[in-house]
This record gives C-alpha cells, structure tokens and sequence, in this order.
C-alpha cells in the first residue's frame, strides 16, 4: 500500500511573505497579514484573536491549550505564517487541517500521522501555469536536519529531475505545469509526494520529509522502506547512504561507514584488517575523503579495523567510485563525501552507543530561534576482552622484525598486551541568518595511540627489551558560507584546515643466538632506537559555485587554494636521521563544468580541472566528461572518461607490526613524481519500480605511481639520499561491476559481483606487470535486509573474493658471518607470484527496537561477525634456517566474532 | 538496441584484455658465493653451493662442486666439496687491494670484487677493567642498567663502516648468570661511527674479554638490511648472477676485563 499522506510544511517565499498555500481556507474579506504584540498572553486568547479577526476555523480543547502563554511581535506577517510561527515556538502543540479545512490543534505527539498541517490533495482543475521552476529546501521533519542530495523529480516524468546539493537546496526545472506531482525521495526517509496546485507558491519550498523508522510506530503501513545503499539516477559510479541505514548491516563492533560501502561492487571488502577504500583497483590514499568540506587524511582506527568516522555525527555520504566530475580533484581514483550532521534544530537531543568495544555519545540542540543548531558528538574505545581480541590480531601475531636478515622474524610470543585506545570527536554549528544563507562551523579530531612496549622478554633464542610508542590522528575544521543569491546563483565559500601527525618512537634491544653454528654458541646483537615522524598541515579556501544558465545548463564552477607542508624524518638513534625531509607546496586549482541536457534523453557534462602545483611550477590540465542517455524510462546508459592528478601521496610501509605506517609525502620532480591517471567507464541502469540492474565496466591506467621501501637504502648505514627510498612505475586496472539491488519492501538486498584486473608495472622489481597488492578476480557480495515486524531488523551479508596475490619465497639460503654465527635469506623470483587462499564471510545481524521504552528511543543490536569461523588469510610469515628449512606461518584474520550494541536516544 | 550496447561496450572490451605477467627470474637455480677476504691472512677462501628451494620442498643445499673459480685470475683449488681456496704463497691479502673473482655456472659467468678495507688502527678501551657489583646482575639474567661501560674507540678518517665481536671469557662458557641469555660471542650489527660502548648486557660473566673490530665493506652491511615479512624481495647481493657475499675486511682486537667488587 503505497503511503501517500504528506507531512509537507511549505513555508513559501519569505520575502513576499507568502506561505506555502494549501486548500486552507482563506476568507477574502480577512486581512491577508497578522499585526498583533502578545507578551505572555494566554494562549487561548491568541487563538481567538485568529479566529476571530484572521478568519480561521479552529478545533481544540481548551484544557490542553489553557496552561501555554504565548509571546510573539506581528508586524505585517503573512497570515499562515503567522499561524504557524505560534506552533513552532509551542512546540509540544501541532495542528492538523481536515477535510472541512478546519485547523485542529493537538499535542504535537498525537498528530495524526495521515494528515499533514496542510493537506494536500491532487489538484484536478486546469493549469494555470506552464513550465514552471520549483525551488525549495528539505529537511528533516524530527530533527531539522537538511538533507543533502535528495532527489526532486516530477511523477511520470523521470527525466524532469534534480538532487538537493549539500545544504539541502533543490531547483527543479522545466515542470511541465502546477498540476504535477513532485516527488522527493531520500534514502532512509518515505518517499513523499506533493500534488501542485494554482494556490501554491512555487519559489521556495520548505519540504520536510519523514525518517522511515519513525513510520514504523505508527498504524499505518509503509511499504516502501528503501535500501541501506542507494545508486542516484543519473550518476555513473556513485554510491550514497545514510547513517540511519547503516545500522542495518551487521557491524565489526561499531557501525562503520567504509565498510557498508565496502559491500558494493567495485570496492574491495575481502580484508578486515583494513578500513580503507579500494575503489576499483585503487589504494586507500587514492581516495579522496572530505568531510564538510575538508580533507580527512588519518581515515582508519585500530590500526586499520575501523574507519574515522562516527556514524552518529555523519548526515550523508556519496562515494564517486571513477570518472567522477570536475569539481572533485587531487585523486587517482576516487572521492567520498561525508557531510556531518547539522544538529537537530527543534529541540535537545542527546544519545549514544555503547559495545564491547567502547561508547560513543552525541547531543544536539537548537539555538537562535530555530535559526542554529549545535552538534557534538564522541566516540572512545575501552579495553575489553573483545578490543583485546583485535589487538592480538593485529599487534601479537605480527611481531616486528628485529633485524633478522632474510625477513624471517622471530616467533616471540611471551609478551605483554599493547595499550591502545582511540577517539573522535565531531562538532558542528550551522546558523541560518537568513533564508538564503548557511555558516557552519564543523570540527573533526580522530586519534589512535599504541604503546607496543616490552620489557625484559627473553627465550631461549632471544632477549631484550623494546619501548614503542605510536600515536596518530587528524585534527581539522572548516567555516563555510552558503549562499543562494537568487533562484539561478549559489554559491559556496569555505576555509578549512587539516593536520595529520604520526609519531612514532622506538627503542629496540634485543640479542639473538644462532641455532646451527658451528663454531658454538654465538649471539646477534642488535640495537637500535629509532623515531618516525610525519606531520602534514592543509590549509585551504575553496569557493564552489552553481549558476542555472537556463532550464537544461547548470554550470557549475570553483577555485580552490591549499596549502601544504609536510614533514617527514625517520632517524636513528636519535641523531642520524636517514630520512629527513621537510616540504610545502601550494596547489591552486579552478574547474568549470555544464550539466547540460541535451535533449530529453541525453545529459551531458563536459568539464575541465587546471591545477597549478607550486613545487613542480607546472599546470596540470584535468578534461572530464560524463554523459548519460535514455534509451527509455528504464534503461539508460552512462559514460564518462577523464584525466586526473595526484600531488599528495600517502606512502604505506608494509610494516603491519604497530599499524599505522602511513606517510604522506608531497609529490616532486626528484622521487615521487606527480601521479596520472585515466578514466574509462561505461555502463547501463535498468531499473523499475522495486529493482535496479546496473552495470559498469571501467578501465584506469595509472602513471607515475610511487612506492617506499627501505629496502635498497640501508636503515644502519644512513647517507642515502631520499630518492633511493622510492621508486616508481605504471599500472592499470580494469573490470566491470555488476549490481542486482532490491530497493523496497520488507526483504530488499543486492547482488554484486566485480570482475576486475589490477597490474602494476615497476622496473626495481623487473621487466613485465605483476598484480597489484589490492588485485583481486572475483568478488561477490550479497546482502539481504529483512523488517519482518515493526521493530525487529534482520540482515545477512555474505562475502567472497579470489584470495590477493602476495610474494612467495622461491627458496633460501645460510650464510656464515666471520668468527661464528650464520644469516638465513629468503629469495623470490617474481613479485606477487602467489595468490592467498580465497576469503569468504558471513556476517549477521538482529537489531530490535525497545519500543517499550518510552520515552526514549532504543535499540539494542546482536552482530555475529564470521559466523562459520572461516580462518581468512591476512598474510603469512616465512623463515628460514638450514634446519627446518623455509616454513611458513599463515596469519590469520578474525575468526567468529559475537558484539552487542546498545543504542539509546532521547528523539 | 543490442547493437547498440555491444558497441557501447565495445571499446572497453577491447582496451581490456591484460598486460603480460612478468617472468620469474629463475633466481632459486643462482649459487650463492660466501668469500670473506681478511686483511693479513695468507690464503683466500670461496664457498659456492646451491640454495634450497621452496616449491620443491625436496631440494636442499648442497656444495657446489667442480667449478673452476678464479681469483685475479689465478685459480683456486677444491679442497672440499664446493669449498675452493687459494694459498697467497708467502704473501697476504693486502689492505686497499682490489680482488676479483669469477667462475661459470650453468652458462652464466658470476663475478664479484672486493677491496680490502685499512687496518683499524688505535683501537682503545676505556677503561680496561670494568668493576661492577654484583647485585646489578639479576639472577635470570639481566643487568639493571647499562651505566657501567667499556668504550672502545679507534682511528675513522674515511667514515668506514664497522662491525664488532665480543668473545666472553672460556671459563663462563654457557655458565653464569641466566644461563642460555650468556653467549660466548656476540656479533654486534654494523655500523658507522668510530667509538662503541660495550655496556654491562654485553659483558655479563667476569673475566677477560677479547674484543675484534672489523672493518668492513658496504656491501656487507647491506646484508644486514631488514626486510618485511609480507613484501618480500631479494637479499642484496654484489655478485653478479649470484646471491651471497664476496667482500674485504680487516680486524684489530683488544683484551678487556670485568671484575666484580
């Protein structure tokens, strides 16, 4: 049954006053604005002020309405608003209009859920007006949020559609006249419809939409409950979501946002010991992550397991997974867009999780009259058995090696636990000074710190001490300013910064016997302390713009500014720094592109990027181009292709011993050049009412790729220069991703497969392409969501993928040192010449909403991670000596694991 | 309409076929080469034998045999299997000189070159006798700091790299405190610099001490670069066609002691 009561509040126009008109009745011989002062008046007193001398007809209890006082200055305010102003400051009290047009007031909470405060019906009449531009905003109905690209379209015209950009702005063009229907959709909320009529203004729409949970506390049945993961209609490799859907997939400890995207074809998910994005062939630094505007470079939490972000403060998320438009750049691959919650603007909230992992909290409120909100939230981890169950996986199987040459690492398990903990902290404040303006003010600090530390370990073979200490995070924040100058002109003006750090200090003693001298008892000393620090500082100004050309061209235009500097220094004992390099630069960029619908069946978006790099002193021109055509109302095609650059790089030493060994290093003219790719995507949507089927096949080639070892530039020795530490080649990837999705009902899911080639192409490692670290053939993922009664939620996701390639040893060798003791090697013959077993997962989720409780909202939620224990390969170890020969050690990663969440909130 | 999406599709098909794998370098058939050339002594020493490989769990390593090894062109005998040796005749391996080496294996020629560093000169010990209590030693086998010190320093006009050799005293042989963590000899890692400071974790039993320090080439070091478990290559190698070490040294030694109050 498809719900088709509207819970609009239109509030037209506020320069010309005009309010949203419905079929309210309106009596001509009233006056048309109200001009009253009451300062603590009687409530009842106010009401028959407006049925008396302002014409309405009004129903109510005068026991419900006789305790309220109400305070309020008319001067010339249109009648309707006037009305409603007098609900939005008693908040407890709403109002409904009947068939009759009769205003009836009740406490807000009884609202009937099938009337809305204007009710809004089909007009059957004649049109009046043609070709008509809607404008408008939407928002949240419960909290006031805005929401950021929702969908407008005109019912039965499917080509006639638009997106709310990031502050929840819409214009709708060409609507045939003011007899359509026009949809909103959001994903999370019910889908609503308005029925235009002559009586309304169309310039400035306030729509608010309706979370689709709460319907479900209310008799009436919602058939349409969409989707956890959205594709938006005319889009090519996006991918959007909400947080309130992400809690309907079974979670890793915490509900996490990469990994619900990591359930998409195209995006890698067959590894749990890392959180980051591989997005069709692409590594993690390849992808572009911008909160509120600003660059998160430190992503991941428990060195890899969780990403940065709290589900609780994230409103939207939209992934571009390839050919993404001009307006995005400084990324190989792809971009995520994360827009923090703004805060509820109707009254106090507060809420928080808490899991065997650790809590996380938020509150909002309102302030200046409904004109502000404030949000902060938090999130921090505790020790627990199951904190401890991931550390074990994570720091106590992977040992560091401590100086064993041939990689072979020593298998020292008495140790004592690491401590480690992290946290997060997002606030926002978003001000509305006018109808057309936006300031927000958004704030992010994530940091995770590990103190690896052992003392005094000993065994047969080995002893010594190591001080480890590891802290790194992000701090970083953003003002913008929106603005809508007029139905045609928007802009965007934002000041941001971001600063990463890694700081890692270690001290490492220890000695070692050889096993198999011959010349006796021998030991291997080594002892070193070494420090690791990278710091990078953003700062940016960004100005980005839309102006509406006509009904069929947007151009969409910006400048960006950044400024960088970087430093990195990876010294030894204290004094010889091996690697000391401190940068800045500066990268100035300008795009411009039109969405132009070229016809009723084909858009296109031809755009271009020209971005000025300071340190290289060169221009690096960007052409993008998207094109979408439709061969019918369900079928379509898309294309898109483009070049895009890489000026900040993101180095990962393979040192998985204390996670985070991340670098980012700004590209030069000497070691890491300014990295290229190109971008080839084609594909086809067929989608109906309740399915979409969506193809895409995509080819990238990649130039000027980096990559960091130590490896041919000795940590002991310390002359090298610091071009000896990386390297550079090419690569490809290519591959096509095919999506079978459910979008409503009770059951609704997805298929998706990806069949993919990732190559790279490196002369230190030999004439000829190996696959990439992140190569992987076939992967499939299938999730199913289930809402069998109105507050139980269950899921399924299954997972499975062609095992990533990794170097096997091809054999290995002992060497004598002079006056005793023996060196064991490892050789390889090819890089990446093996392939780890295939990964397959089967994670579940019970969620039940503890409607009983009143009067709060919550829920409590049981995930079962690797519900058959599959023993997924994370790497393996291998040493040698002439004894056992070369042995190999699987390290495995998570097996079965149960978490419990509790989920409270006030709203 | 299914012509048109094949041809749509088409040029994506087309660009994506795959680019050729690299391929294997055959390294596990390379001998490896273990020459160590000391300054003084009389004669030159080659090992050459074969690696075990991986895949075929079956082969291990075993002397290579048979080769006609070569050094500044003179040859060098067999004397056992896969060990050749080359006897100077009166003369010494001589600081500052060049030694090359060469041999065929298997159709490839292997060559390699050593230059013998300088003597280490004005090897010092300060101070010559470490006195120490006993209770700084713990009885499993540590020492509770490292602020009694024996330092040794030597001439370093060319920034040479270094390795040292700490040989404990005989009689405390696998004895004294903490039993397996007390090693006859220590093997310090390589480094650079012209001093070193033997602390108390390395001078554990009582006695006297031999100390050797040795000077060394880089391509030695670069042996003792450490590499990832999980992105695993080559060990670094100077010899052409093979893997192992062909390189110079020179040694100076002194005696120290350690006596408890």
């Amino acid at each position: 049954m498809k719900k088709i009561s509207i819970a609009f509040c239109l509030l037209a126009a506020a320069a010309s006053g005009g309010f949203a008109q419905g079929n309210a009745p309106a009596t001509p011989a009233v006056p048309a604005q109200v001009s009253e002062y009451y300062f603590g008046a009687p409530l009842l007193k106010v009401l028959e002020d407006f049925e008396r001398k302002y014409g309405f007809a009004l129903r109510y209890d005068s026991a419900l309405v006789a305790k309220y006082r109400y305070t309020h200055d008319y001067m010339g305010t249109e009648r309707q608003l006037a009305f409603d102003i007098i609900f939005r400051e008693t908040k407890e009290l709403s109002y409904y209009v009947d068939g009759q047009g009769v205003y009836c007031i009740v406490l807000a909470k009884n609202l009937p859920k099938n009337r809305t405060r204007v009710e809004n019906k089909r007009y059957e009449g004649a049109a009046t007006r043609q070709n008509l531009t809607v404008t408008g905003r939407i928002k949240d109905r419960t909290n006031g949020e805005f929401l950021p690209f929702a969908t407008v379209s005109v019912e039965g015209s499917p080509t006639i559609a638009t997106a709310t950009n990031t502050d929840g702005y819409f214009t709708l063009y060409n609507v045939p006249s003011d007899r359509e229907t026009l949809v909103f959709r959001y994903l999370g909320y019910e889908t609503q419809r308005f029925y235009l009529s002559p009586e309304i203004k169309v310039d400035n729409l306030f729509v608010e939409l309706d979370p689709a949970i709460n319907a479900m506390d209310e008799v009436v049945v919602v058939s349409e409950r969409e989707d956890v993961l959205r594709v938006p209609e005319q889009s090519i490799g996006v991918i959007q979501t909400t947080a309130a859907k992400i809690a309907d997939l079974p979670a890793l400890g915490e509900k996490d946002l990469f990994r619900t995207f990591q359930l998409m074809p195209g995006i890698s998910a067959a590894n749990e010991s890392s959180a980051g994005m591989y997005v069709r062939g692409g590594t993690p630094d390849q992808n572009l992550v911008l909160y509120d505007g600003f660059t998160i470079y430190h992503q991941e939490h428990l060195m890899g397991v969780f990403s940065a972000f709290n589900t609780n403060a994230v409103k939207d998320v939209q992934l571009h997974k390839g050919g993404f438009e001009a307006r995005h750049g400084g990324r190989l691959s792809s971009v995520m867009e994360i827009v923090g919650k703004t805060g509820n603007d109707k009254a106090l909230n507060v809420g928080g999780d808490v899991g065997f992992l650790g809590f996380n909290a938020f509150v909002e409120t309102p302030f200046g009259n409904e004109k502000g909100s404030l949000f902060v939230a938090g999130r921090r981890s505790f020790q627990s058995f199951m904190y401890d169950k991931f550390t074990d996986v994570y720091t106590e199987s992977a040992q560091p090696a401590m100086g064993r040459p041939g990689g072979g690492r020593f298998n020292q398990r008495n140790r004592q636990k690491p401590e480690s903990y992290f946290y997060d902290l997002n606030a926002k404040a978003t001000f509305n000074p006018t109808r057309r303006d936006v300031v927000a003010l958004s704030f992010f600090n994530g940091e995770d710190a590990l103190d690896n530390s052992r003392e005094s370990f000993g065994s047969p073979l080995m002893s010594g001490s190591i001080t480890d200490k590891t802290s790194w995070g992000n701090v970083g924040s953003s003002l913008k300013w929106s603005r809508r100058w007029s139905n045609k002109l928007y802009t965007n003006l934002l000041a941001s910064f971001s600063s990463y750090y890694s700081l890692r200090d270690r001290q490492n003693s220890a000695s070692s016997s050889g096993s198999s001298s011959a010349a006796g008892n021998v030991a291997v000393m080594f002892d070193q302390n070494t420090g690791e620090h990278n710091t990078l500082r953003d700062y940016s100004l960004k100005l980005d713009g839309e102006y509406r050309i006509s009904g069929r061209n947007k151009l969409e235009f910006g400048l960006t500014g950044s400024a960088y500097k970087i430093a990195y220094r990876y010294a030894q004992n204290d004094t010889a720094s091996i690697l000391n390099m401190q940068r800045s630069g500066t990268l100035l960029g300008v795009y411009a592109q039109d969405r132009w619908r070229a016809g009723d069946r084909l858009t296109v978006l031809p755009g271009i990027r020209l971005s000025r790099y300071g340190v290289t002193s060169r221009i690096y021109a960007e052409p993008r181009l998207q094109a979408f055509y439709k061969i019918s109302d369900r079928l379509s095609l898309k294309a898109s292709t483009g070049y895009y650059s890489q000026f900040v790089n993101r180095i990962v030493r393979e040192d998985v011993s204390a996670g985070s060994r991340d670098i980012w290093l700004l590209s030069d003219d000497e070691g890491i050049p300014v990295s290229r790719s190109l971008h080839l995507v084609a594909g086809a949507s067929y989608e109906t009412n309740g399915y979409l089927f969506d193809v895409e096949a995509y080819a990238k080639n990649l130039y000027d790729l980096s990559e960091y070892t130590l490896r041919f530039a000795p940590s002991l020795t310390g002359n090298s220069g610091y071009r000896e530490f990386f390297y550079s080649g090419r690569g490809y990837s290519r591959g096509v991703d095919f999506l079978a999705q459910k979008k409503f009902g009770m059951f609704t899911g997805w298929v998706g497969y990806t069949l993919s080639e990732t190559r790279y192409r490196f002369a230190a490692y030999g004439d000829g392409y190996f696959p990439a670290n992140q190569d992987v053939t076939h992967e499939l993922k299938t999730v199913l969501t289930c809402k069998p009664g109105r507050n139980l939620t269950l899921s399924a996701t299954w997972i499975y993928a062609t095992g990533k390639p990794f170097t096997e040893p091809a054999g290995g060798y002992t060497l004598g040192v002079p006056n005793g003791g023996e060196m064991s090697f490892i050789v390889v013959d090819g890089k990446n010449n093996a392939r780890y077993p295939d990964y397959h997962r089967l994670d579940l989720l019970a969620k039940y909403d503890l409607a009983f409780i009143k009067p709060v909202k919550a829920s409590i939620s049981v995930s079962l991670f690797n519900v058959y224990d599959r023993a997924n390969v994370w790497y393996r170890e291998y040493a040698y000596d002439e004894d056992s020969g070369i042995t190999a050690t699987n390290i495995n990663l998570l097996g079965f694991t149960p978490n419990v969440t509790l989920s409270i909130q006030l709203r | 309409m299914r012509h048109a999406i094949f041809t749509f599709f088409l040029p994506l098909l087309l660009t994506g076929c795959g680019e050729e794998l690299m391929t294997p370098d055959a390294g596990v058939s390379a001998p490896i080469v273990e020459g160590y050339l000391l300054e003084g002594d009389t004669s030159i020493t080659v090992k050459v034998y074969g690696m075990e490989a991986y895949r075929n769990g079956d082969t291990v390593s075993m002397p290579i045999a048979g080769l006609l090894l070569k050094v500044n062109g003179q040859e060098l005998a067999e004397t056992a299997a896969g060990t050749y040796s080359l006897s100077l005749g009166g003369d010494t391996v001589c600081a500052l000189q060049t030694y090359a080496l060469s041999f065929d294996y298997l159709g490839k020629t292997v060559s390699a070159s050593a230059t013998i560093p300088r003597r280490v000169d004005s090897l010092q010990a300060d101070p010559e006798t470490l006195v120490r209590s006993a209770s700084s030693l713990w009885p499993w086998g540590g020492a509770d700091s490292d602020d009694a010190q024996i330092r040794l320093s030597w001439d370093d006009p060319e920034q040479s790299y270094y390795q040292l050799y700490i040989e404990s005293p005989a009689s405390q042989d696998m004895q004294g405190m903490g039993g397996n963590m007390h090693f006859r000899r220590q093997v310090m890692q390589p480094f650079r610099g012209s001093s070193y400071a033997a602390s108390s974790r390395e001078l554990m039993a009582t006695g006297y001490y031999r100390i050797y320090v040795y000077r060394v080439e880089k391509s030695y070091v670069d042996l003792y670069e450490r590499l990832s478990s999980t992105d695993l290559a080559n060990p670094a190698s100077a010899i052409q066609n093979a893997f192992g070490v062909f390189t110079g040294m020179s040694v100076a030694k002194i005696r120290v002691r350690v006596v408890e109050n």
